[in-house]
């Protein structure tokens, strides 16, 4: 300090005193910053914290997802196989409508012949023509010119009743319904390879197979008869005539099984079955007059896996 | 037979009960041979078409098993051998399983089986599937078993046991 001009203070009190002043505005200024970088480092812990969290819950979210997608197929195929399964029976309950529907169609065909034969020109002719059934056993017994003769009558009473085998044998009338498409499903095993097996599931009753001498024979037996005869028509197609067929029921439905493993199969079992089953839609007259077409849908074999079976079980059962 | 059935024509279960086969077994023939009707129904004369197609023999008649034996089981098995040799079902040759046993009583057919698949175990016969389905043949060098069987010679143990 200075009085008058004069110093009256040592001037190093004075540096000493900026120093310390400086001392003081360093501290303040780097406790300052070393706050502001400890907040800032604070600041990014959390952030990291926060990411890592994040990340943990990413990673945790990768793995559900991943788990998920390959749980996908397994899912897929179980969707698929209840998909089939409500389809399939479905599809018996519609094919069994139609079969009602058909089965009045055909009585009134019935009906229409009853009219027939009870007209007077027939009447008398249905009654020999019956008559002989009865008597067609002791012919072997007459002798040859009575027989002759009786056989000649009988030639010509089922002449003068061709009208009514005609009108018996005339083609059911449409049903009046909408025309229906349902599923037979098909697989093959391998899908892409050589075929070694093959299984087409159909919509109608297994007892068609199992108690035919029991049941009518109905719209269902006639589908199942045409898928078979479908198989048949493509096992010799494919130059595999003598592939085993096993029948089997599959959830109340019949299934049709083909052993091809012991068969040198050529030709694609797939457009095959397709086309005869196209043949099947367009020519079979019990489709067309039930108005019912019948759809082939192919499936990888798991989603019907088709229950153990020996192929090589080859005894007399 | 009701008045109708008389004017209609056969149906596949009807020809399949007459040829003594099951329809999926008609069905399949037919198909192989692309002669699914656009109706199925049939005339008489298709049975007999069919019956060719199938393979089908009834090899049994009403005078029951043509070898003498006085175990009644064991005249049906010998009986059976034989009806092979006769109808030489030997090396290619190949006959339905079922024409081993078709026309006989049920009980009778039961013991014709059980030998059938014990002679298929033993290899004395071979089956082979085929779209007619289970075929039979014997291999040529086991003719004399078979022989051995038809004339009562040796019987194997395994079949012993049918009628004992």
């Amino acid at each position: 300090m200075t009085t008058n001009g004069a110093q009256t203070t040592p001037k190093l009190v004075a540096s000493l005193e900026d120093i310390d002043r400086w001392r003081r505005e360093s501290d303040a200024e780097a406790d300052r910053e070393h706050k502001e970088i400890c907040d800032e480092q604070e600041k990014i812990r959390q952030e990291i914290a926060d990411r890592e969290q994040r990340l943990d819950a990413l990673g945790q979210r990768k793995g559900e997802v991943e788990s998920h997608k390959a749980s996908l197929p397994n899912e897929q195929l179980r969707r698929q196989r209840d998909a089939a399964l409500k389809n399939l029976a479905g599809d018996r309950g519609i094919i069994a409508a139609r079969g009602s529907l058909y089965g009045d169609a055909v009585k009134a065909r019935e009906r229409t012949v009853t009219e027939l034969i009870e007209q007077p020109e027939y009447h008398k002719l249905v009654k020999e023509y019956e008559e002989f059934q009865e008597v067609e056993v002791t012919l072997e017994t007459l002798p040859k010119s009575y027989r002759g003769a009786i056989e000649a009558h009988h030639a010509s009473v089922t002449k003068q009743l061709e009208p009514v085998f005609d009108a018996m044998a005339a083609d059911i009338e449409q049903v009046d319904a909408t025309s229906v498409a349902v599923a037979a499903i098909a697989s093959v095993d391998a899908p892409d390879g050589v075929p070694e097996a093959l299984a087409v599931v159909v919509p109608t009753p297994y007892e068609i197979c199992s108690k035919w001498t029991e049941r009518a024979e109905d719209l269902s037996a006639l589908v199942a008869y045409r898928i078979v005869g479908a198989v048949g028509g493509m096992l010799n197609a494919i130059g595999a005539s003598d592939a085993p067929i096993q029948y089997a029921e599959y959830e109340n439905a019949l299934a049709i099984q083909v052993w091809l493993g012991d068969s040198e199969v050529q030709g694609n079992v797939k457009p095959v079955l397709e086309d005869l089953i196209d043949e099947v839609n367009t020519k079979a007259a019990e489709l067309e007059a039930g108005r019912l077409r019948i759809g082939l849908v192919w499936l990888e074999p798991e989603v019907i896996a088709p229950d153990d079976e020996d192929a090589d079980s080859a005894e007399v059962n | 037979m009701a008045t109708l059935d008389l004017f209609e024509k056969l149906h596949v279960s009807q020809m399949a009960s007459a040829l003594d086969l099951h329809p999926f077994e008609v069905v399949r023939l037919l198909g192989q041979a692309g002669q699914m009707p656009r109706t199925l129904q049939f005339e008489e004369a298709d049975i007999e078409r069919a019956r060719e197609m199938a393979g089908v023999e009834t090899w049994w008649g009403e005078s029951g098993p043509s070898v003498q034996d006085e175990v009644p089981g064991r005249a049906l098995v010998r009986s059976a051998a034989q009806m092979l040799l006769d109808r030489d079902v030997v090396g290619e040759k190949t006959t339905r399983a079922d024409n081993l046993f078709r026309g006989l009583e049920a009980a009778d057919q039961f013991v014709i089986r059980r030998a059938v698949n014990h002679l298929i175990r033993e290899e004395v016969l071979r089956s082979i599937p085929t779209s007619q389905g289970l075929h039979l043949r014997v291999d040529k060098d086991k003719v004399k078993v078979l022989k051995k069987i038809a004339d009562g010679s040796s019987i194997p143990e395994s079949l012993e046991e049918l009628w004992t």
